[in-house]
């Protein structure tokens, strides 16, 4: 039996008036991921749906409704042909967003997007929801932007390749993990690698994450790894009813939280669009992992 | 939403008051939980069982502070999850410097926390410090928090907060020894 002192025990106690009840205004001691590559909208509003509210995205874009059952998400376009995954214009979606959903509800102000460069020209806003923004954070911006909001961070810069944007790894211990990275235009085996590599920097740190949640069937090797090798409490696919096959062009993730608080991670990786015709399910299956 | 009306849809038997309770009051019960216990998925579940705690208590309680009633229900889930289920405390240094306030050979936890005495004397000692004294240990304390992170919260340096501290310890264990309690 533990040792409880006896007066951390009679502190449970004391009148309320003593008890300080300040909100905790930075995030859950929970790893947390974040990409500031383009975002999947359609995933994280099909995943809002799912009492999983409080998403962050910096880059929201429609969903075919033919691949996103939930409707949570239309415009008809099929984003499978898109380029970029992002939208041209306002007037050609149609966003349906649910009433009590709140992108920016992760302590994540939104100031946290001064720090961003916009790289992509088509930009607005709709519902609060930052559209068609791909951002790209830089070392200096990364270090303010954390010290600003009470992140820790530790910059690894092993990770800046020609034709890679800087990919600060950003971990201490004690704090929530954050993970930035920005991927744009590189071939896909360096993606890929780049991918691995940064993986293996934080493999240890990935059993703290409660799921895993696939949305694309490209690079199995890759998810055999992620799958096999970290003990996730819980895995998500994506075509349970609510979305599935998801194709862009870049390496996406987004954030979400679900209702509980407890933040999750969502990767994309998306390296042959082509092939973006099976399911996440179908992919786990083959591997035997569902 | 504010604590009245989740107080009202708990009354109701709404189930939107539990989901409005979670979505209101997770990560602060988690803050307590996660810092006194080591396993993040026994602070999980403690976060779950103060939230059907709460949702079984009210009614018939109205607690005047939701976030209090709720910090202090959290706090005994938590510390009942430490003493039952043998789960280690995240930061032993939390409790070995309690023990300052201690004399050697003190009663067992179970005696010791039986006395209702010793709760009154905290409130009594908790009232003659200063605001910011309070703030201090209470976070350090009570929600259990790193002593840099209560000293942030607390606008005071690390150095501060530590000889603040030591000092509020040695007090309290001069406030308890003249009452005889420990």
């Amino acid at each position: 039996m533990n040792k409880i002192n006896p007066i951390f025990s009679a502190l449970s106690g004391v009148d309320e008036r003593h008890v300080p009840v300040t909100q905790v205004k930075r995030p859950l001691r929970k790893p947390i991921m974040l990409a500031a590559a383009a975002t999947a909208a359609a995933l994280a509003l099909a995943v809002g749906i799912r009492n999983w509210d409080g998403i962050i995205g910096n880059h929201i874009s429609p969903a075919d409704t033919s691949v996103n059952p939930s409707g949570a998400v239309y415009d008809g376009v099929d984003r499978t042909s898109a380029d970029s995954g992002i939208s041209d214009s306002p007037e050609s979606n149609q966003i349906v967003i649910p009433e009590d959903f709140t992108p920016l509800k992760l302590n994540i102000p939104d100031d946290f997007y001064k720090y961003g460069e916009i790289v992509k020209t088509e930009s607005y806003e709709m519902n609060k929801i930052h559209y068609g923004r791909s951002y790209t954070f830089h070392y200096d911006d990364i270090s303010s932007m954390f010290d600003e909001f009470g992140f820790s961070p530790l910059i690894n810069e092993n990770f800046t390749e020609e034709g890679v944007y800087p990919l600060p790894y950003i971990f201490n211990p004690d704090e929530p993990l954050v993970f930035v990275s920005e991927i744009i235009d590189v071939p896909n085996s360096m993606r890929v690698g780049f991918n691995y590599n940064l993986y293996d920097k934080v493999a240890d740190k990935l059993i703290h994450f409660d799921a895993l949640v696939l949305s694309c069937e490209s690079d199995r090797d890759y998810f055999i790894d992620m799958i096999m090798n970290y003990p996730y409490k819980e895995l998500i696919t994506l075509d349970d009813g609510s979305i599935c096959n998801i194709s862009y062009d870049y390496s996406e993730a987004l954030f979400f939280q679900n209702s509980n608080s407890v933040f999750y991670q969502i990767s994309i990786y998306e390296h042959e669009k082509e092939k973006g015709s099976s399911t996440i399910t179908q992919v786990l299956a083959d591997l035997g992992v569902l | 939403m504010t604590d009245n009306e989740i107080i009202k849809l708990l009354e109701n038997r709404s189930e939107k008051g539990l989901s409005e309770l979670s979505k209101k009051f997770t990560r602060l019960i988690m803050k307590i939980t996660r810092g006194i216990l080591s396993s993040q998925t026994d602070a999980e579940e403690c976060a779950n069982d103060t939230l059907l705690s709460v949702w079984n208590a009210i009614p018939p309680d109205r607690p005047d502070n939701l976030t209090a009633y709720i910090c202090k229900i959290a706090r005994r889930k938590t510390i009942n999850r430490l003493r039952y289920n043998k789960s280690p405390i995240r930061d032993s240094s939390l409790l070995t410097e309690l023990d300052e306030c201690l004399p050697s050979g003190a009663r067992s936890i179970e005696e010791a926390a039986e006395l209702s005495e010793l709760t009154a004397a905290l409130n009594e000692w908790l009232d003659t410090l200063s605001e910011q004294n309070k703030r201090l240990f209470m976070e350090r304390y009570f929600n259990a928090l790193p002593i840099k992170d209560a000293a942030k919260v607390c606008s005071m340096s690390l150095t501060a907060a530590t000889t603040a501290l030591s000092r509020m310890r040695n007090s309290l264990k001069n406030y308890l020894d003249e009452r005889s309690l420990l």
